[in-house]
Order: structure tokens, then C-alpha cells, then sequence
């Protein structure tokens, strides 16, 4: 399973990024999450607010800081 | 401290069931908010419905004056920290111009700080709405000047961070939104919201904070449609608009989530701008009591052509927000100076910001980026000198 996390310019970005990685962790997903700023690529998203997270190619939260729980359930849904 | 708040703000966020203990107090204190929420709107229903009735057309005018001056300006804060210091600390003291300027910080940080809390709660609901994603595929619908006139409302509600507003920019363009109707919404976005609206009618009474809305709105579209029409429009980077448009994906959040959200906006908000807040209202208070009025006539008085072009000039590479620039603009009013120098001031002062800027650089050419900055200093400097001159029709009692 892919995980990306979109955004790292403020705070909250970061925050965002560092709960998917624990919760990545959690779920035992051996790919390690990536993360990026670049605006192409959160362009081509179609996201246009950070921080967003990426699952598989798909935005599954844009916008907003989501916590570690939060993701963790996103990743099992799509286990 | 930080660490605390950082905490506090998490276990709030959590959705999970697993935190069974934090879940309970959590719940009940949301479902309190709402609870006041909604009596306090069907209260201000019932107050003006009560007026009305009471003494038609009159009654709601009182109303209206009693609600900008006691409700949101909170003059009776202000009168009974008056009495206060002249009870702990005499009458001399409290007369003094010290005292004077004490009485001006406290009530200031009290009053901004109260609405800026309530503001942000309100305001960031309503924007849980508007994320970009929908906002442009709003304006997708418009076209000519509704879809400027559109691009500046949804400025005011849409939010968004300097970090977000490349993202934005690729996103309306490969949409096809024409760069008119991005100006508009750029411009708008950080001039007109609804806590500079209450904040304003707080301080300057609602004439004031009206005619704010509708010239900052009307800025934003002319500013627009002149980008547009120019042609200088066309000047922004090509990766903005290589590669073609992307289906955004929209979510729809729970009313719990978007409560959250609003919560999470306020403590954000208020951990950024607590300082300039602080910063601007001593600012504020040594304005108001230590500076000579006939210094500030000196500068900025309605009878000098070059107070208008100073105070636009001066704001320009300031950066506050909003919320710190009101109470030096309400000190400068209580000098008597003009209110197109003061809205002159405070627009500067918002809408154009250094980082602001330095993130839009990245996004357009030199070229734009220089009409940009010429288009609104010069529609701001005619906003102050339209002002000035029908300032009759907004001067109060103060």
C-alpha cells in the first residue's frame, strides 16, 4: 500500500505527516510513507489545500490535519 | 505550555472509540456549544423582533446602535474599568495620561481578543464549506463580471494559507477560471472577512464597517477585471498552467468534524496572532494617549492632499493581520483623523503582505506581479480620498 502525504510547508503539514508515518507503523506497512511539497505534484492530485494524504493514488483527505486514529482507520478500510 | 496546548488540541481531534475517557467530556462540551450557539441567535432574533415592535423603525435603529456599541464595542467594559482604577488607584491616576493608556490596552485586549475567539469559531464553520476544491468548481459555472463578483464573495469565505494559494492558482487556472476572476478572489481573500466586519462594527459603528465590506468587495472586482482586460493577466509562470485539469476530489465533512475544525481554527488562530494583537493595541494605546493629535492632524489630518497617499504608502510592507491593525486605526480615529486615511491604512496594511507576495512571485511573472501591486495601492489611495470626502455622512459621537 502506497501512502503519500501532500504539503510540507506549515505546521500542520508536518504534524500530518508524522501521524500517517506512526500509523503506517501501526497497520504494519513495510512501504515507508512518502512526503512531498512539490507543486506539481499536489497539483496533479487535483488537491489544491494542504495538508492532504494520498492512499494508492487516491486523496482520501485534503484540506485538513488528520490524527494518528484517523488515518489508522483509513488505512484498514482499504486493507 | 505549548506542548500542553498541542496535546489538548489532539485528544480533541481523535475520532477513534478507543479513547473512551476522553470521548464523554468531549461530546457534552460540543453539544454545550451548539446549545448556546442557537439560543443566542434565537435571541438576537427575538431582540430585534421585541424592537420592532416596541418602536418600529426607531426601535430597531436604537437597537442596531445599542448592539455596535454595547454588544460588540463593549463600552460598558470600558466604563467599568474606568471606575475600577479610579476606585484601586484614585481619581488622579486614573485621569492621567498613564492611566489613561492602561485603560485603552486593557479594554482593547479584553474586547478583541473575546470577539477574535468567537469570530474565528463562527467564521471557520461557515468556511468548512468552502474549501477550494468547491470554490472553483463554483466560479467554473460564471462568466464576464459575475464570475469576478463571485471569485471576490468567495475570497471572503473560502480559506486557505500563503502555503496553499500556488496549489490554488494551478487549480482555478487548469480549470479554465480566467486570471481576472483568481485576482478578484486573491485580492478579496485577505481584505474582507467576517471578523473584520464585526471587529469594525465593534469599533467604528456599522455605516463604517458596511461601507469597508462593499468598497473592499468592489476593489477586489475592478482589480480583477482590470488584470483581465489589460492583458497583463496573461503574465504568470508556465507550470501553472502546463498540464491539464484535474477532477478534485471533495469530501463532505460531519457536522462534528466541521465543529472540530472550527475549534482546532480558533486555538490556531489565536497562537499566531495573540502577539500582534498585543503589538497593536499598545500601539494602539501610546497613539491614543501620548501622541499630540496635532502631530498626527500634521500627517495624516483630512485637510492635508498627502494623508491619504502616507498612510497607504506606510502600510504597504507592514504585516499584521486585521485583528492588530484595528486598534491602531481606532486610535487614529479618535485623533480625528479622517476615515478614508484609516480604511486607506488598514487595507494596505491587509491586503498586501510581504509573504504574500514573495509566494505570488513564484507563481507570475515580474510583469504581473508589479500591476498587481500598482492596481491595488492605487485603488486603495482612491478609496481613502472617496472617503474623505463624504466623510461627513460617517462621523459620530465618540
Amino acid at each position: 500500500m502506497k501512502i503519500v502525504t501532500l504539503g510540507n510547508c506549515c505546521k500542520k503539514s508536518k504534524q500530518n505527516h508524522e501521524n500517517a508515518v506512526r500509523a503506517a507503523e501501526k497497520c504494519g506497512i513495510a512501504e515507508p510513507v512518502e512526503n512531498t511539497g512539490d507543486y506539481f505534484v499536489i497539483a496533479s492530485y487535483g488537491v489544491m489545500s494542504t495538508p492532504a494524504l494520498v492512499i494508492d493514488g487516491k486523496v482520501v483527505a485534503s484540506g485538513r490535519m488528520l490524527t494518528e486514529e484517523q488515518i489508522e482507520k483509513l488505512i484498514r478500510e482499504r486493507m | 505550555m505549548e506542548e500542553n496546548r498541542e496535546n489538548s488540541t489532539e485528544t480533541v481531534c481523535s475520532e477513534d472509540g478507543e479513547k473512551v475517557a476522553s470521548e464523554k467530556p468531549k461530546k457534552s462540551g460540543l453539544r454545550k456549544f451548539v446549545v448556546a450557539l442557537v439560543l443566542f441567535l434565537a435571541a438576537v432574533g427575538a431582540a430585534i423582533g421585541i424592537a420592532a415592535i416596541a418602536g418600529g423603525a426607531d426601535g430597531i435603529k436604537a437597537l442596531g446602535a445599542f448592539v455596535s456599541d454595547q454588544l460588540l464595542g463593549m463600552k460598558w467594559l470600558d466604563m467599568l474599568i474606568g471606575k475600577a482604577m479610579t476606585g484601586m488607584l484614585g481619581e488622579s491616576f486614573a485621569s492621567s495620561r498613564w492611566g489613561g493608556a492602561i485603560r485603552f490596552f486593557v479594554y482593547d485586549v479584553i474586547k478583541i481578543m473575546f470577539l477574535l475567539c468567537l469570530l474565528i469559531f463562527v467564521i471557520s464553520y461557515v468556511q468548512s464549506y468552502f474549501p477550494p476544491e468547491r470554490t472553483k468548481k463554483i466560479l467554473g459555472r460564471y462568466k464576464g463580471i459575475w464570475a469576478n463578483v463571485m471569485g471576490a464573495l468567495l475570497g471572503t469565505v473560502t480559506p486557505f494559507c500563503s502555503c496553499s494559494s500556488i496549489p490554488i492558482f494551478m487549480g482555478f487556472t487548469r480549470a479554465g477560471i480566467s486570471s481576472g476572476v483568481t485576482f478578484s478572489f486573491l485580492i478579496s481573500s485577505p481584505l474582507v472577512d467576517l471578523g473584520a466586519f464585526v471587529l469594525l462594527s465593534s469599533v467604528f459603528g456599522f455605516p463604517i464597517a458596511i461601507a469597508y465590506v462593499v468598497v473592499g468587495l468592489v476593489l477586489a472586482v475592478v482589480g480583477g477585471t482590470i488584470i483581465e482586460k489589460t492583458g497583463v493577466g496573461g503574465n504568470v509562470r508556465d507550470f501553472i498552467s502546463q498540464g491539464g485539469a484535474v477532477e478534485t476530489v471533495g469530501e463532505t465533512p460531519t457536522k462534528k468534524e466541521r465543529l472540530i475544525y472550527a475549534r482546532d481554527q480558533m486555538l490556531g488562530t489565536l497562537k499566531k496572532v495573540w502577539i500582534y494583537i498585543l503589538v497593536g493595541v499598545g500601539i494602539g494605546a501610546a497613539i491614543h494617549n501620548f501622541i499630540p493629535q496635532e502631530w498626527i492632524q500634521a500627517v495624516l489630518g483630512e485637510d492635508k492632499w498627502y494623508g491619504v497617499l502616507v498612510a497607504s504608502v506606510v502600510g504597504v510592507p507592514m504585516y499584521a493581520d486585521i485583528f492588530g491593525t484595528i486598534p491602531v486605526a481606532e486610535a487614529l480615529f479618535f485623533k480625528g483623523v479622517g476615515v478614508g486615511t484609516i480604511l486607506s491604512f488598514m487595507m494596505s496594511v491587509t491586503a498586501l503582505s510581504l509573504p504574500s507576495l514573495i509566494m505570488l512571485s513564484k507563481a507570475v511573472k515580474p510583469k504581473l506581479l508589479f500591476w498587481f501591486i500598482v492596481i491595488v495601492v492605487a485603488g486603495i489611495i482612491a478609496i481613502g480620498y472617496i472617503f474623505n470626502a463624504f466623510n461627513f455622512m460617517f462621523v459620530r459621537e465618540v
